[in-house]
């Protein structure tokens, strides 16, 4: 029995559940069904790619910002939110400057002008302190990492208790169903996995392909183990 | 302020290319997002709960645009608002791959255009069901069927089926 789109497009995009298992036994014996997913899998970068030509860039934009305008008018929000964006657009690249007085020009500005009651020097240090964004799911046997993005992941085994994703560098969205977890990024990102020694059935996917597992005998990757016992791994989003 | 940082760019990205005008995308998305504050507490599915209400804002935003487009001369059409779907003479004269792929996203069903450009932004396929009112079942096959749509509205440029 071949697989039906239904299961060839939840495949590619990990929302089979516990019926994935049976699945990949099936394509590991079924030449025609690995080139009928290969085939989808290509269909849906090109259409990804196809779609990103009509991608207009997206500002920047704090919540605090949108937030601040809740009380404007209907007839006024167009203007002042086209506005802030336009300002937090053009600000964007000085406020990232080693040095820049933007930061605390901002804090003061959204701090004294907008209601926002944070005070400046809270803001700054809640900016200096919060951690890279990431999530954390305890070390369930099965857990499938799917990363759909390019760049590269640095997995390493740990003494913690859970399985922890994070992005070191650049921006990813992280989202989790049981035995699943899924990480996107939009454009280049780092990330860095973390998973406990003790961990029986952890496999970190590369799009759909494999490309490490920790099981009961220890780790496997794609590539070798750093003096640190990091594995480094590339990424891609066009990977096979 | 999670599900801000983590839904805001996919829901500007997906108003974008739904509408093909930027700052409505940024605008509705804001509007969403100030509707969620005003609401109080978090919808049971944020996800599908913030897909609606843009969806919903998209076409209000629509058909107010239509009715400015029926009191305006056709001239005055043709200034102040364009034409997002760009005719078979712009095609044929060498338009760009971003003009042929916003023509077959327009020529899109409305289900198959949600379907696509909500999937291209990582959305789930129960959030897909509940925003379009579709049987999770069913989505990876509507799914498919999208993006074969998609192909060929793309591949068949101006002459693909409406």
């Amino acid at each position: 029995m071949h697989l039906d789109d239904e299961r060839v497009q939840r495949l590619l995009h990990g929302e089979l559940g516990p019926a994935e298992v049976e699945t990949r036994f099936h394509l590991e014996r079924c030449a025609p069904c690995r080139d009928l997913v290969e085939g989808a899998r290509v269909e849906e970068d090109r259409i990804h790619a196809l779609l990103s030509k009509v991608d207009h860039p997206v500002a920047t934009l704090h919540p605090r910002i949108v937030l601040a305008d809740r009380n404007a008018s209907r007839g006024h929000w167009g203007r002042r939110a086209a506005a802030a964006v336009l300002g937090v657009a053009i600000a964007g690249a000085a406020y990232a400057l080693p040095g820049s007085p933007l930061p605390a020009a901002l804090d003061r500005l959204l701090g004294t002008g907008s209601g926002v009651r944070d005070s400046a020097s809270a803001t700054q240090a809640e900016r200096t302190t919060a951690p890279p964004a990431g999530i954390a799911v305890p070390a369930a046997d099965g857990l499938v990492i799917q990363l759909v993005a390019e760049g590269q992941v640095a997995i390493e085994l740990t003494d913690e208790e859970e399985v922890a994703v994070r992005a070191v560098g650049g921006a990813a969205t992280f989202s989790s169903d049981p035995g699943r977890l899924t990480v996107r990024s939009s454009g280049p990102v780092q990330l860095e996995i973390r998973i406990p020694r003790t961990a029986t059935g952890v496999e970190v996917l590369a799009g759909s392909t494999p490309v490490f597992r920790k099981l009961a005998t220890g780790p496997v990757g794609t590539t070798p183990p750093d003096s640190a016992g990091r594995y480094t791994i590339p990424l891609s989003t066009s990977r096979p | 302020m999670e599900l801000f940082h983590s839904h805001f760019h996919r829901l500007v990205r997906y108003l974008d290319r739904l509408s093909g005008d930027p700052d409505l995308a940024s605008d509705l998305a804001q509007e969403t997002f100030v509707k969620l504050h005003r609401r109080g507490a978090l919808p049971d599915h944020p996800e599908a709960w913030l897909i609606t209400v843009a969806m919903n804002l998209f076409r209000n935003a629509r058909s107010t645009a239509a009715r400015r487009r029926r009191l305006l001369t056709p001239a005055r059409v043709e200034a102040s608002l364009g034409d997002p779907a760009p005719g078979p003479a712009q095609l044929l004269e060498g338009a760009d791959e971003a003009e042929r792929v916003r023509a077959a996203i327009d020529r899109l069903a409305e289900r198959d255009r949600q379907m696509l450009l909500l999937r291209a932004e990582g959305y789930g396929y129960r959030e897909l069901a509940a925003a379009l009112g579709l049987n999770e079942s069913s989505v990876g096959t509507l799914l498919a069927r999208a993006k074969r749509a998609f192909r060929e509205a793309y591949e068949g440029g101006a002459n693909a089926p409406r």
